[in-house]
């Protein structure tokens, strides 16, 4: 009997050691599914990975949230976290550099293309959407390129506020807000197909450096590591690159251009 | 530290309990009263925001007040924009969700009325109306101020939905609870905490009378 | 006096299946006329005079059967008419009285005269209280007073609409001799003013 438990149990225990739980910024949604798939075909590892805003996790994970990875929107957090002794030693890397885009359902009868930062302002646009600024690393953005393009002070009145940048995409996608400024990752994703994207300019915003940490009470320091290690190959940068994210040590992309593939 | 969201979420509470007590009378006189066999369907019905998750109801909410939702199109088409992001919107989202808990309170104070007081007001020659009004409710009162109340409270703490159609505009749909959970999230520890122990107190107050009335603690009338 | 022509009042044929407890069922099944004075209906506990008051008021619905008062049709399933208990000008005192406990004592015994203009509801009011003997009452809660006093009052309630009929279910129970035959009294002497068929129906001598 008791070798029948232990039969029964041992795939069961060995299953949890080799799974690799990850806490996601919601801009990484569907980045993350394709890196989590490519991963788990190469090696016979899990990933669960659960989104959320960055704000969230840090405040989780500092009571205990059981995660092996962070994967933050902006960097300013896992830093929090390494100062605070949270983070593994070491392990601290910048994965990708956010962009933010407009982006306008093909419902709203503005010129996105060629109205790039004036369609905000037109008549047809009741509600902007984007995500908070007062703890999301791509709202902030997001009134600092509005601010630089000197359309703030008109638009704010018709801002809404996503609690994280999918809730803010997912305004927009709904049609209670006619326009919005969100993640290029998510304005890439299949569920925004029906939409134009116009790319606002890195220089308009600070960059949206986005890091992550493995938990110093990671259960599976291994696999998270590994993890790790496959977003810094090139097979996870290309991903990364498909869904709009830029990477830290390549050189800058020519931000005239918008791209959409 | 700025009353806005406080105030906002006394607003709408107030609201929505005071427009709850008007639909939930009606309803609840039915479901207290009428004897149809297919009572308990309505019952479930009106308990379903019980035990669905806030957020499913504030995404139904939101898909419903869109511009391709039916409650939507009928707001564009009367007053030319949409219902999310609006005080009305969450008027109309926070009145779903807090539905049982207006309901209930007034089924069990109509059902205790004793049911040889309305014969009496009947063999008297009172019409349902009448014997409504002076009977069955100055009776019901407690059951009343409960359902006022807990829809009150109820509403005052709403998050999930509030979170999913608000679009947290301050003084508009930034509530207390909202704005919590924003200092939360920008790690103002200090400023969350005093929000939180406000509402806990009011909340705690707004307790306190319902039970004190249900305990008979006060009644308006010396008991037979 | 004269003699008095005794027309029936109330007349009243009634088949009624009730389930009672446990899954048994209880036919009643009485055919009766009753004239104007007090009639008394005698049977123990059980035997359904409860469910025949209610089917003369209009709580029930007999399956079968016909009542009429004074001639008038309060229900006929022949002919399916079936009256509301607001529309039937019946008295019924019910054995826990059921006054209002929320209003005056003089409000529960206005409570029928809505119709009147306020002068003459009060008239009323104040007159058929002094009948009973609890007039000065007025102003008290059902809470604050005896239970002979209540007694009085619900009779003075019911009869102050100049009802067609009265039906009393186990009346003046709990109260002793004296106080049973003083109530008693007052009714007869209001019965022989209103000449009423009355329906007292009881399980005790």
């Amino acid at each position: 009997m008791a070798a029948a438990a232990c039969v029964f149990l041992a795939p069961r225990i060995l299953a949890q050691e080799r799974e690799i739980r990850v806490a996601a910024a919601a801009d990484l949604k569907f980045a993350m599914t394709e890196l989590a798939q490519q991963f788990e075909g190469q090696t016979h590892d899990k990933v669960s990975v659960t989104y959320g805003s960055s704000g969230n996790f840090f405040s989780q994970i500092q009571n205990g949230a059981p995660f092996d990875l962070f994967f933050s929107a902006d960097i300013e957090y896992p830093k929090k976290l390494e100062a605070a002794g949270f983070a593994e030693p070491g392990t601290l890397y910048e994965y990708a550099v956010g962009k933010i885009v407009i982006w306008a359902p093909y419902q709203t009868p503005t010129d996105l293309k060629n109205q790039g930062w004036n369609a905000l302002l037109s008549l047809a646009v009741q509600r902007i959407a984007i995500a908070n600024p007062d703890h999301a690393p791509y709202g902030r953005a997001a009134v600092a390129a509005m601010q630089k393009a000197g359309v703030y002070e008109q638009a704010r009145f018709r801002l809404v506020y996503g609690e994280n940048i999918a809730q803010a995409a997912q305004f927009v996608q709904s049609g209670n807000a006619q326009i919005g400024i969100i993640a290029k990752s998510l304005a890439l994703s299949p569920a925004m197909k029906d939409g134009e994207i116009w790319e606002i300019p890195a220089d308009m915003y600070s960059p949206i450096e986005q890091g992550a940490i493995v938990l110093k009470s990671a259960k599976n320091k291994q696999g998270a590591q590994k993890f790790l290690d496959f977003l810094k190959s090139e097979s996870g940068r290309r991903v990364l690159e498909k869904y709009g994210f830029a990477l830290p040590n390549m050189p800058k992309a020519n931000s005239a251009v918008p791209s959409r593939p | 530290m700025s009353m806005d969201s406080l105030l906002l979420s006394f607003r709408l509470a107030l609201c929505v309990s005071a427009i709850l007590l008007v639909l939930a009378m009606p309803l609840a006189y039915w479901l207290a009263y009428s004897s149809w066999r297919g009572k308990f369907l309505v019952e479930s019905i009106v308990a379903l925001p019980l035990v669905l998750p806030p957020t499913v109801l504030g995404f139904y909410a939101l898909i419903a007040m869109g511009p391709r939702g039916p409650l939507g199109k009928l707001w564009i088409a009367l007053f030319g924009h949409g219902l999310a992001f609006t005080f009305t919107g969450l008027v109309i989202a926070s009145i779903l969700y807090s539905f049982p808990f207006a309901v209930q309170p007034l089924i069990a104070s109509f059902e205790s009325v004793d049911q040889r007081l309305l014969h009496a007001s009947a063999i008297l020659g009172a019409g349902k109306l009448r014997t409504f009004r002076r009977v069955i409710l100055p009776l019901s009162l407690p059951g009343v101020i409960t359902a006022l109340v807990l829809s009150f409270a109820h509403t005052l703490g709403e998050f999930g939905v509030v979170l999913m159609v608000g679009g947290n505009l301050a003084g508009v749909t930034r509530t207390v609870s909202i704005d919590i959970y924003d200092r939360v999230q920008s790690l103002e520890y200090g400023a969350a905490n005093r929000m939180a122990i406000i509402l806990l107190v009011i909340s705690f107050g707004v307790l306190a009378a319902v039970y004190a009335i249900n305990r008979r603690v006060w009644t308006p009338w010396t008991a037979k | 006096m004269d003699r008095e022509v005794n027309l029936p009042s109330l007349a009243a044929d009634i088949r009624k299946e009730r389930r009672g407890a446990h899954g048994s069922t209880f036919t009643l099944d009485v055919s009766f006329e009753a004239s104007p004075g007090i009639t008394i209906l005698f049977g123990p506990s059980g035997s359904g005079k409860s469910t025949l008051l209610d089917c003369l008021a209009g709580f029930l619905q007999p399956d079968d059967g016909r009542i009429a008062v004074n001639g008038a049709i309060l229900f006929d399933s022949g002919n399916r008419v079936e009256l509301p208990p607001q529309k039937r000008n019946i008295a019924y005192v019910f054995q826990s009285l059921a006054l209002f406990p929320h209003l005056t004592v003089g409000q529960n015994v206005e409570y029928g005269l809505q119709q009147l203009p306020a002068p003459d509801r009060q008239k009323r009011a104040a007159e058929i209280l002094e009948a009973f003997r609890v007039g000065k009452l007025k102003d008290r809660k059902p809470g604050e007073i005896s239970g002979g006093e209540q007694q009085r009052i619900a009779l003075a309630r019911s009869l102050v609409t100049r009802p067609r009929i009265l039906l009393l279910d186990e009346p003046l129970t709990g109260l002793d001799a004296a106080l049973k035959s003083s109530i008693i009294e007052d009714l007869r002497v209001w019965n022989a003013a209103n000449r009423i068929p009355i329906l007292y129906v009881t399980h005790s001598r």
